[in-house]
């Protein structure tokens, strides 16, 4: 969503809400117009009633209008969502201070339609954003406790540290010979503030400036001791520091206060969301952090020489989300690290802020950054605290700083101008040579693309070739093929007709014809024809014979039938006169005629119509009417007689016509209606009545009925009539027609009975003639026969010769066919030979050829290969390499020799800028402490100074907040710069010191606590390390652990290795020669060249034990401080033996630490230093372990101090493995202890110390560096 | 014992823990030189921009890089500084490289210097052993000279900048309003003479601590000179604890 995008919405009051805007404004709509629309930041609140809650912040800076009508102040509007817009609830409006823009808030413009019940409904975009936004006020239990722990100690330490200031007077003030404190007699102080004021600072009364901080009181002697700052040590020096009748001092503990207060300050702000990283709450305070998890990895180029597991640190680093943590042990290059990651982050032009918990590791840090260039690193804090490592990064410092790095720089150029001239002359020359050089190469180049393009034109002709000539030969293979198996097929008919032949032959052979066999055939056909014409002679005799006996039976057929004709055309004269049936049937038995079937049954039917008419029985339909014209007679009857009863002159009534009751049916249904009109009682009644009106209105009705069966009786006769008639006409027609139809029979059967007649003449005739014909024929054969010719003879030798014939046929064509058979078989064997023939001309031309288009594919493959070795060089890459190459080169000659043009003007500018820069005052640098302080990207400071209020001003957000030693700084330290950052590099080592939490202040804490489970999770949380936690639950992605340590030689290395073992983790040495790197070049009495790590062992009796300073709780030893004092005399002596035998330089100086864990120790160690060694060739440096956590030294003396025989067998401070862990690996290259064995491996209680020990011991006697104690005496003594 | 003896005495021994064990008198050899040089006045001008100026009167400048390369400072700076003259109408692009306008040449004039040069000189006094320029009410020592007195230093081994910082420590340079007078230019030294300061030395020894010390105090500068002390303590501390204590 787009913050500047504007976003209409729906506004309506409640009356409260309305009631609350009166206070401002005359009503919602004065206020809500007052500007277009509103900048708000919106906080979800918990449900109320199931509806979405939230509250609208009116932020002043984005809201002029209604912040000038507020007086500046934040309007806060509570609103639920409601009908797809906003109901306020309330408003109220708050202080000037009251935080807006919080990483809980959802920052939107939007402009509101008050009081429009209608309107758009709210974008869906800003409704997403509102549902997805979290309820600002929930934190998980788990994150809450965590920081409700802190909290809870940090109102403890605020509610101790509010002490009010003491006043008192003072005496005998003695600066030390250091001038570094100041001791005061303070007799007027009350006896609770005796316990209260050391750490507190001291000011003289009446001044504004701290004196310093009391480190120390004395009540019997009623002293106090105040460390004294920079600034009052240099007073100090001038016998100025206490002015004349100065008399009373006041002892403070305000910035100790206020620095708990900025501490609680980060709580706050964390829970009210002003991180810079919204996640921050629970990446830091979850169970387990809640991070977001990115796979994908940076690819960078680094700046610094890195090693795989710093690299791999950079680059987790910049990729990761939310939050890095960077384990690293000693020695194994954070700083590296941190200054790659500064380079990094100012390449993607972020700004990333340095922290960390002391002022000395800020600057430890910042003065590693040094050697880049694009970095500006700006230093922030108060400026006497800071290192001198730090000091030029301030922001007073850095103009000046720049300005003599840039003189510096320019003076340089300026020295080496004429050198400079000289070698970008012959850089110049070497580039136009190259230059040159390459163009040839180009052409070269130029002359093998072209090659290459032919080469490739050249392919594609012989790729064409070579599969053209592949097509080719698989065509010949196909066709040798082919011939081949023709020749085989060829062969192979040839032997097939061969044998055929053969066959044939023999055939032939047995087929074959004689000249007698031909005689005979000729033979049995004259004795054929002989035997033909008996045979005819026979079968004459027969036919003649039939055609007799068929001339006889055709006469007697004829006369039959001119009988039949007989009296037919008599019958056929009469019938016209018949005019009844009887008539008919007369004529028919006169002339003894048969009627056909038809003319019988129609006469029936006749015959049956006839008798009908004459008995009255008419149809069905005449029937019917009948019964209505009896009806009828019957009701005209009836009623007639009723008329007459009652003098109705019946003569007057008339029939009466009507076109209802026509069918029979309709006539009876009227004649039913009519009958029961006359039987009904009322008429009755009435006609029983003498004469009156209705019954003559009755009567005269009666008579319209009559009148109406007269009409209907009427209609009946005619119909009856009607039907009558026609019946009669249907009879008379159909005996007329039955006459027509016997006559037509009759005639039809006259005709047919002549025609036969004729038929039958005509055929007697036809047969006398054949029998004439017949018998000529039969006298002209029986001169071929004899008596003794038999025709069942003649018909059987007919039969054989018949056959004989037959045989000779068919043996004359089989042998025809033969003879065919041949002469195909030859012409075959002649066609074969021939196709053979061409058949293997064609295949060996086929052979030839083929041979020769092996050659040529070989030929051509040969050349594909070379070709393909052009294509496959890449001329035109190596041409583009070389252009790019040649441009870059013309590039720089042309930079260059414009440079050598600009010569003169550089250099006459060049010596203007060096008098400007070395003249310049502070005022003429301002811009550039201006600029630099804009453009500064890596800021550096305390984790508590980040909290001040000008930093947070000037810079509230970092991209990214590193923070180193981390493992130093409490929880709420480490809170106040991560606020600041979206992204936290966190680096530190857990195995090394943790950060000094105030135990009393957190058992206060604890006792309030009620429940005695709750009691031991809050002091487990306030106990546990924050980086350690951190390091351990984070995903892979979000940490990584530096295995590479540079410091040591590694055989010191070895002594903390096993603190570091982890898995498949080892902590290995990245010197390469640790004994070439690491040569402490010194040799003498107790150290050998090779030694590097030694212990001298003191024994575990009262004569070298422990003491304790009266009315002091530190310890010291006072054995072990003459065996230093042996030791560091030997080490100056040997360094000078060193410079002396040209090992070392005359000014070098080999560093020294020399560390105790006891105070007391340290402080008799420097002492001995100063004042008894004084060593010349060393430079020592002095301090408890813990003090010297983040430093190196080429040799540390570590003084253990430790050493009684008391039962408890306690060993203090160094019980602590991490303590022991920094004290271990301080040094390069040489680790000297000293303190008892016996008592550390064999006295402490716990077996892990004792074991920790014991395994330091065995690895010092393991690379020959033990010392016996009985032998150290004895040195010692003599 | 003068007054200024007694009181550092006194002061000194007002630790009861401290023993004076012997007192020294003695005087530290200085060497007294006249500077001459040149100051001007001008008006108070940045001098990135005033270098920037000079550069686009003098020849054309093209790109941030070039004259970044030349001067030897960072793009991102020249850059701000253009742009911040490229709004004040100082300078306009003319053919793609800066020039000045009339108001940047005055404004750059008025930066060079607002009055002629003029010539001054000034006293400086240098002590070898310190190997700096000391500040203070000079009188001369006549006692003998310290016995671990350094060799003088000759004048031609001096950088400018050494001539620089000693009159910075004179304040002769100074700013008043927008306008400022600077030594423009280092023009001769002359050694005057060879002088030496005043010197009390107490040895000391702290009992509580059985440390020995030394404290000096330096009669022009007026404190406790730590670097006396040291070089005396280096040299003579084993010495001492023979002498006083063995």
């Amino acid at each position: 969503m787009n913050k500047s995008e504007v976003m209409g919405c729906r506004l309506d009051m409640t009356q409260r809400a309305r009631k609350e805007i009166g206070n401002w404004a005359i009503d919602e709509n004065e206020l809500f117009s007052m500007q277009a629309n509103f900048s708000v930041y919106i906080e979800k609140l918990p449900q109320k009633q199931d509806n979405m809650t939230f509250s609208f912040y009116f932020d002043p800076e984005g809201n002029p209008q209604l912040a000038n009508h507020l007086n500046e102040r934040v309007a806060v509007m509570e609103c639920v969502y409601k009908n797809e817009g906003f109901l306020a609830t309330s408003f109220r409006v708050k202080g000037r201070k009251e935080p807006v823009r919080t990483n809980r808030r959802l920052g939107v413009r939007l402009a509101f339609a008050v009081n429009r019940r209608t309107g758009s409904p709210m974008p869906i975009e800003l409704y997403t954003s509102l549902r997805e936004l979290p309820i600002a006020q929930e934190r998980s239990e788990y994150v809450e406790k965590r920081i409700k722990s802190w909290e809870g100690y940090l109102r403890i330490e605020e509610k101790n540290a509010d002490v009010a200031d003491v006043t008192a007077h003072f005496s005998n003030p003695v600066v030390n010979e250091s001038f570094s404190r100041l001791t005061i007699i303070c007799s007027g102080l009350e006896a609770k503030d005796w316990g209260s004021i050391t750490g507190f600072s001291a000011k003289l009364k009446g001044s504004g400036d701290d004196l310093g901080t009391v480190v120390d009181v004395n009540r019997g002697r009623r002293s106090v001791k105040i460390e004294l700052s920079r600034k009052y040590q240099t007073i100090a020096r001038r016998g100025s520091l206490l002015p004349n009748g100065a008399r009373e001092i006041v002892f403070s503990n305000f910035a100790e206060l206020s620095q708990i207060r900025r501490l609680r300050k980060g709580f706050k702000d964390l829970q009210d969301g002003f991180a810079a990283n919204p996640n921050l709450e629970k990446v830091l305070f979850e169970e387990r952090p809640v991070v977001q998890i990115t796979n994908k990895r940076q690819e960078l180029e680094f700046h610094h020489p890195l090693n795989e597991f710093q690299r791999e640190a950079v680059t987790g680093a910049m990729s990761a989300h939310d939050l890095y943590v960077i384990q690293g042990p000693p020695g194994t290059g954070k700083t590296t690290v941190i200054s790659e990651l500064c380079h990094q982050l100012m390449k993607a032009g972020q700004r990333t802020l340095v922290a960390s918990q002391s002022n000395l590791a800020v600057d430890n840090a910042l003065g590693r950054l040094l050697s880049d260039p694009g970095i500006r690193i700006l230093r922030y804090g108060r400026t006497e605290s800071i290192e001198e490592e730090g000091k030029r990064f301030i922001e007073e410092n850095v103009a000046s700083y720049w300005r003599d790095e840039t003189l510096a720089d320019v003076n340089e150029q300026r020295e080496k101008r004429a050198e400079h001239e000289q070698e970008i002359a012959e850089e110049i020359g070497r580039l136009e040579e190259e230059i040159q050089h390459m163009q040839t190469e180009r052409e070269e180049m130029d002359r093998r693309i072209a090659e290459k393009r032919a080469a490739e034109t050249d392919m594609k002709d012989l790729r064409e070739e070579r599969s053209s000539l592949q097509r080719l030969q698989a065509d010949f293979d196909v066709k040798q093929n082919s011939i081949d198996r023709q020749l085989e097929e060829l062969n192979d008919t040839l032997a097939k007709l061969s044998i055929e032949k053969d066959r044939l032959q023999l055939e032939k052979e047995a087929a074959s014809i004689h000249p007698e066999m031909d005689e005979k055939i000729d033979q049995a056909e004259h004795d054929l024809s002989a035997y033909r014409k008996k045979l005819r002679y026979f079968q004459t005799v027969e036919a003649i014979e039939y055609a007799g006996m068929a001339v006889r039976r055709l006469a007697e057929e004829s006369a039959m039938h001119r009988s039949k004709v007989g009296s037919m055309p008599r019958f056929l004269e009469e019938i016209p006169n018949v005019r009844k049936l009887q008539e008919l049937e007369e004529l028919f038995t006169s002339h003894t005629i048969n009627p056909s079937l038809p003319t019988s049954l129609e006469m029936n039917t006749l015959r049956k119509l006839r008798v009908d008419i004459q008995n009255g029985t008419y149809p069905y339909a005449l029937l019917e009417w009948k019964e209505v014209a009896e009806r009828l007679a019957n009701g005209i009857t009836h009623a007639e007689e009723l008329l007459r009863k009652y003098h109705y002159p019946v003569e007057q009534v008339r029939s009466k016509q009507d076109d209802k009751y026509k069918t029979a049916e309709e006539m009876h249904d009227m004649l039913d209606k009519i009958g029961r009109f006359f039987v009904k009682p009322e008429t009755k009644r009435i006609l029983a009545a003498p004469a009156n009106a209705e019954k003559a209105a009755l009567l005269h009705r009666l008579a319209d009925n009559l009148g109406y069966l007269y009409g209907k009786a009427e209609t009946v006769r005619k119909v009856s009539e009607k039907i009558k008639a026609s019946s009669d006409r249907e009879s008379a027609g159909r005996f007329t027609a039955l006459k027509n139809e016997i006559t037509e029979e009759m005639t039809a059967q006259l005709k047919e009975t002549e025609a036969e007649v004729l038929a039958a003449e005509q055929a007697i005739k036809a047969h006398e003639e054949q029998l004439l014909q017949l018998k000529e024929e039969c006298s002209s054969l029986a001169m071929h026969v004899d008596e003794h010719t038999d025709r069942h003879d003649v018909e059987k030798m007919i039969a054989e010769l018949d056959h004989t014939l037959a045989e000779f046929e068919e043996r004359k064509v089989l042998l025809q066919r033969i003879e065919r058979a041949i002469e195909e078989n030859a012409s075959e064997c002649h066609k074969v030979s021939e196709q053979l023939a061409t058949s293997q001309e064609s295949a060996d031309a086929l052979l030839k050829e083929k041979a020769e288009s092996v050659t040529r594919m070989e030929r051509c493959g040969e050349r594909i290969l070379a070709l393909e070795e052009i294509i496959r060089s890449e001329p035109e890459l190596q041409k583009k390499e070389l252009m790019e190459d040649i441009d870059a080169k013309s590039a720089r000659a042309a930079e260059l020799k414009r440079e050598l043009e600009r010569m003169p003007i550089a250099r006459l500018l060049q010596d203007e800028w060096s008098e400007m820069l070395a003249g310049a005052g502070e005022f003429d640098l301002d811009e550039i402490r201006k600029l630099y302080v804009k453009h500064a990207n890596v800021i550096g400071t305390t984790c508590v100074a980040s909290a001040r209020r000008d930093f947070i001003e000037d810079y509230p957000e970092f991209d990214v907040v590193i923070i180193d030693e981390v493992s130093k700084a409490t929880p709420p330290e480490l809170l106040l710069p991560m606020l600041k950052g979206k992204k936290i590099v966190l680096v530190g080592d857990h195995h090394q010191l943790p950060p000094l939490v105030g135990r009393e202040t957190m058992e206060e804490f604890i006792e309030e606590i009620k429940d005695e489970t709750e009691k031991d999770e809050l002091r487990g949380m306030l106990k546990e390390s924050l980086f350690e936690r951190l390091f351990r639950t984070l995903p892979k992605q979000n940490k990584t652990m530096l295995g590479i340590q540079y410091r040591m030689h590694e055989e010191i290395m070895e002594t903390i290795a096993p603190f570091y073992t982890d898995g498949q983790y080892r902590l290995q040495c990245g010197l390469p020669d640790s004994d070439a790197a690491r040569d402490h070049l010194l040799s003498s009495k107790y150290i050998k060249r090779n030694d590097h790590l030694l212990w001298f062992d003191m024994p575990n009796e009262p004569a070298f034990f422990e003491a304790q300073v009266k009315g002091g709780t530190s310890l010291y030893n006072e054995a072990e401080l003459e065996r230093i004092h042996e030791l560091l005399l030997d080490i100056d002596d040997a360094t000078a033996n060193a410079k002396r035998e040209g090992r070392m330089q005359p000014d070098e100086r080999k560093s020294v630490g020399v560390i105790s864990f006891y105070g007391e120790q340290v402080k008799r160690i420097d002492r001995l230093i100063e004042q008894d060694i004084m060593p010349k060739h060393l430079h020592c440096r002095t301090g408890s372990v813990d003090k010297f956590q983040g430093m190196e030294m080429d040799i540390i003396i570590l003084s253990f101090v430790r050493n009684h025989q008391q039962p408890s067998g306690t060993i203090g401070f160094a019980e602590d493995y991490r303590r022991l862990n920094v004290a271990l690996s301080r040094a390069r290259e040489l680790l000297i202890i000293v303190g008892s064995s016996d008592m550390f491996t064999n006295r402490p209680r716990k077996t892990e110390t004792k074991a920790m020990y014991a395994r330091l011991v065995e690895l010092v006697k393991l690379q020959d560096g033990f010392r016996e104690s009985a032998l150290a005496i004895a040195e010692c003594n003599g | 014992m003068d007054p200024l003896e007694k009181r550092l005495r006194d002061e000194l021994l007002r630790d009861l823990n401290v023993k004076l064990l012997e007192t020294a008198k003695w005087s530290l050899p200085i060497q007294v030189i006249d500077i001459e040089y040149e100051t001007v006045k001008r008006k108070r001008m940045d001098i990135l921009m005033k270098m920037l100026l000079v550069a686009f009167r003098t020849s054309r400048f093209a790109s941030v890089e070039e004259l970044s390369g030349m001067l030897i400072v960072e793009p991102l700076f020249i850059q701000d500084i253009i742009d911040r003259m490229d709004r004040a109408g100082m300078i306009v692009m003319n053919d793609g490289a800066y020039s000045l306008t009339e108001t940047g040449r005055q404004q750059l004039d008025a930066g060079i210097y607002i009055q002629p040069p003029e010539m001054e000189e000034s006293t400086v006094r240098y002590s070898p052993l310190h190997g700096r320029f000391l500040v203070g009410e000079f009188t001369d020592g006549s006692r003998e000279a310290f016995r671990h007195a350094l060799v003088f230093r000759k004048l031609t081994d001096f950088r400018d900048e050494e001539w620089r910082e000693a009159l910075d420590q004179l304040d002769v340079a100074y700013t008043d309003g927008n306008v400022q007078l600077v030594v423009q230019a280092i023009t001769a030294v002359n050694e005057l003479e060879r002088n030496s300061i005043p010197c009390i030395e107490f040895r000391l020894h702290q009992t509580a601590d059985d440390r020995l010390f030394a404290r000096v105090w330096n009669m022009m500068t007026g404190e406790w000179d730590e670097t006396l002390e040291n070089h005396i303590m280096e040299r003579e501390l084993t010495e001492w604890r023979e002498k006083y204590l063995g």
